[in-house]
């Protein structure tokens, strides 16, 4: 069964971007939210068992999406994709529950990395 | 505002194209100014638009003012251009700073000297050398471009908003307006202003519009 891909980003290119990083031969079925408040609504419609996460979007933003996550208890694993490559960014997002950061513009070699280091593909 | 040659009209593809383009160079930007201060700094939504030349001017005037009860300001300009292609990317970086910014600047980085318009200067002209060329090269890397920097100068020195831009002799009708706010919870605030006259709108728009194009074609 494919599992369930959300990419969240305010940008068509970026979630074009990230899209086209994303293994060929992956057994996954994306949809996409333009916002915190879209991705909200999908995550509760089943849409996002893995989420690619942006921080820095209007309406709300990825540290309230992660902060709603963990306060809902909801059972979905979210990788922040962010601009905002400051240490403190990556140590609050890890804190609020995110499972890894990556920075703008994708390296498809580490996200081959990261998806294989935690299980989602069998290697990089 | 409209443009009538539809080759520069910011369409909402160019717009997105240029708001990510601009998110991830100021990223490497903040990182830089955040290591450089030893802070973390606050990154927004930049603001990108067409404007005239009255409405920069009201752009200089108003939002130029960082916060309401802060009317002085001290602005440093430095252009930036493709010096190998002279029909490539040029344009102006002015960035804005409020009255107060240099005291927290040398607090951060522990300059131990008495206030003065020397310090000032010597401060701002330094955090705008490293606002502009990283966010200007955080750009330039992803259009796979080089971009030279003029050295910065002083545009204005605790002045007035509206007293920083000479229109008089401004040349051009409309211009490209890119703005990037940059603040830290200490009182460290910075508006930074990337503007881009034509033919220089025309090549960026050129590039954008390429790198939207070959990726839309993997999802034909």
């Amino acid at each position: 069964m494919p599992i369930a891909v959300l990419v969240v980003d305010d940008s068509r290119l970026a979630r074009r971007q990230l899209q086209r990083s994303l293994p060929k031969e992956w057994d996954i079925e994306v949809s996409i939210a333009a916002d915190g408040v879209e991705a909200m609504a999908a995550i509760h419609d089943g849409k996002g068992e893995l989420i690619f996460l942006d921080l820095t979007m209007p309406e709300m933003d990825g540290y309230q999406v992660l902060a709603a996550i963990k306060e809902q208890k909801l059972e979905v694993t979210v990788i922040v994709v962010s601009a905002d490559v400051q240490v403190e960014a990556r140590e609050r997002v890890m804190a609020l529950g995110a499972l890894e950061f990556i920075k703008k513009p994708v390296d498809i070699k580490k996200l081959g990395a990261i998806l294989s280091q935690f299980g989602f593909i069998s290697q990089a | 505002m409209t443009i009538k040659d539809i080759s520069l009209n910011l369409t909402e593809d160019r717009r997105d194209t240029l708001q990510e383009l601009i998110n991830v160079a100021m990223g490497q930007a903040g990182a830089s100014l955040a290591s450089h201060m030893e802070t973390f700094i606050d990154l927004s939504v930049p603001v990108i638009s067409m404007v005239n030349r009255d409405q920069l001017a009201a752009d200089m005037s108003e939002e130029a003012t960082l916060e309401p009860s802060q009317e002085l300001v001290s602005a440093i300009r430095q252009g930036f251009y493709e010096g190998s292609n002279p029909k490539g990317i040029r344009g102006e970086a002015i960035a804005v700073f409020g009255e107060h910014c240099y005291l927290r600047l040398a607090e951060l980085l522990h300059v131990d000297t008495v206030p003065s318009p020397q310090l000032e200067r010597e401060l701002l002209l330094e955090a705008t050398n490293t606002l502009t060329s990283s966010c200007m090269n955080g750009i330039a890397d992803q259009l796979e471009v080089e971009l030279d920097y003029s050295a910065p100068s002083m545009l204005g020195q605790q002045v007035y908003g509206y007293n920083l831009l000479d229109f008089d002799k401004i040349e051009w009708d409309f211009c490209l307006r890119i703005q990037v706010h940059y603040s830290e919870s200490g009182g460290f605030m910075c508006n930074l202003f990337l503007l881009l006259t034509n033919p220089a709108l025309a090549q960026l728009f050129t590039l954008t519009d390429k790198l939207l194009e070959d990726l839309e074609g993997d999802f034909q």
